[in-house]
């Protein structure tokens, strides 16, 4: 099996593929459609502002292919922190812009009236909804994941696959299909993350014998 | 809610892991890339790079190489003076960068940087000095304190858009006799930005004091984490037994073993090895 991780000039690609090479599976770089479409599954990593990552997938064309890919050829979509995000219909960072429209809800500024540190930073365990029962299928009973982040997505309640303890609950990880998002960092998070990195190759394995 | 982040500081001079004495005297420990790989392995939170070298295309390639040999987050600190060189350490593998005497001299650089990377991804790295009950910013070239007052520097680096502070203090670097644990507190209390205290941790216990008096949000150690083996599992102990939610990685703890007064494990009782025989630990699964 091969993973694919989307090139659009954002993330921290390198680590990404150094978790993927802990767990054994290969992994390339790309944002050509054909070469996406030979991998059993894609990952969308992102570091950075929600429109600065907006206007390099939509110069690249990447936001119409993804679509394609995701919802004609049913590859499993893995986002990770701001490539969580932009699977949103909109976000609110720097101003209003369009997301992917993968999974509905809008990204908003985290505010806290508890006092609470922002950005939110560090280790935390989550809860998992029903949502979630594929993509946590390997989580550990002690596992925590690393977060680092400003804005959160306030997805629709349906697609929400976790959620942390910050000021109230927020939202941790979101699924819908075969798109999956984690606000935190797999590839940062030691072997918790690596066991949900591992959650995502065996469902995509099983999407691609269908 | 977070656990108190335990944050291993790799500074690094002439390319080599040191340790660092009063921000003037260092001592070789080895390669950067073999002890955060330990640290790693240990358990650590973070990793934060303290690059004192300025030739950026060495750095670039030592946080590369850290950033491939760890699962855990990375910060990297220094030597960044322009808006590509702070492109270049993030496609290195750095999560975070962080500014030190850009904050003085070019507080547009840490607003840009704060703007194109978002601020979880921006460190003010910042050297307080005590004067009787007061703190004040040291300057690092001066090698003395400045006029300005630790509450007011915090807030001015507020307002640069850093994310996240890491609080040091020169005149505890490398002493090992404890933290500054009143300016942290007083540090942490004046700000909502998550907060980092390094400095002056000689012995695991100092670390633990800390956390109860200041609650910070992550905990530096330095020089100590090379003096022994698997030193951050025993950090974690010696914070867990004060009561702070630290994180566990896997199944060592050392929860259940004595250590002495610098933290170290001392020698289990001879009922409790003979005990040992009868528990079988199952292999951790990914």
């Amino acid at each position: 099996m091969r993973i694919g991780i989307v090139d659009y000039g954002l993330g921290n690609v390198g680590s990404v593929r150094a978790a993927f090479q802990r767990l054994g599976v290969p992994t390339f770089l790309s944002s050509i459609p054909e070469e996406l479409e030979a991998a059993d599954g894609l990952v969308l990593p992102g570091v950075g502002a929600f429109p600065a990552a907006m206007e390099q997938i939509r110069t690249r064309g990447l936001d119409s292919i993804l679509s394609d890919l995701v919802y004609k050829k049913h590859k499993p979509l893995l986002g990770i922190c701001l490539g969580m995000q932009i699977l949103a219909d909109w976000g609110e960072e720097y101003g209003e812009c369009k997301g992917l429209g993968f999974i509905p809800g809008r990204v908003r500024k985290l505010q806290s009236h508890a006092r609470r540190k922002i950005p939110h930073v560090g280790w935390s365990a989550v809860s998992v909804l029903p949502a979630g029962t594929a993509m946590f299928e390997r989580m550990a009973p002690d596992d925590a994941y690393y977060f680092d982040h400003s804005f959160y997505f306030d997805a629709d309640p349906a697609c929400r696959a976790a959620t942390v303890s910050w000021d109230g609950e927020i939202v941790a990880a979101v699924a819908r299909g075969n798109v999956w998002g984690a606000q935190f960092h797999p590839e940062k998070s030691q072997n918790s993350g690596l066991r949900l990195l591992k959650a995502f190759c065996l469902s995509a394995s099983k999407e691609a014998f269908q | 809610m977070n656990s108190p982040r335990l944050v291993a500081s790799i500074v690094v001079r002439d390319g080599l892991h040191v340790q660092s004495f009063g921000f003037r005297r260092y001592l070789p420990v080895g390669s950067p890339v073999e002890s955060a790989r330990e640290f790693d392995r240990w358990g650590v939170d973070e990793i934060a790079l303290i690059l004192l070298d300025s030739d950026l295309q060495a750095n670039r390639r030592l946080v590369s190489e850290v950033s491939d040999a760890i699962a855990v987050p990375l910060a990297a600190i220094g030597g960044i003076r322009s808006i590509a060189d702070a492109r270049a350490y993030i496609a290195g593998g750095a999560d975070k960068i962080g500014f030190n005497t850009a904050l003085v001299e070019n507080p547009a650089l840490v607003h840009e940087a704060s703007r194109i990377f978002g601020d979880q991804c921006v460190v003010a790295s910042i050297d307080l000095v005590r004067q009787g009950a007061r703190f004040f910013r040291w300057d690092y070239w001066k090698k003395n304190a400045s006029n300005m007052e630790s509450v007011d520097w915090i807030r001015e680096v507020e307002q640069m858009g850093a994310g996240e502070i890491l609080l040091n203090f020169p005149e505890k670097d490398g002493a090992g006799g404890g933290m500054d644990v009143e300016a942290i507190q007083q540090a942490v209390a004046s700000t909502n930005l998550p907060l980092v205290a390094v400095g002056g941790i000689g012995a695991t216990a100092h670390a633990a004091e800390c956390f109860q008096v200041a609650k910070p949000s992550g905990i530096g150690v330095g020089n100590r984490l090379a003096h022994f083996e698997q030193s951050i599992l025993l950090f974690k102990k010696a914070l867990a037994d004060s009561g702070a939610p630290v994180r566990t990685a896997g199944k060592a703890t050392y929860s259940d073993s004595p250590t002495d007064t610098e933290g170290r494990p001392a020698k289990k009782s001879e009922e409790f090895l003979a005990d040992l025989l009868f528990h079988r630990i199952e292999p951790e699964k990914i």
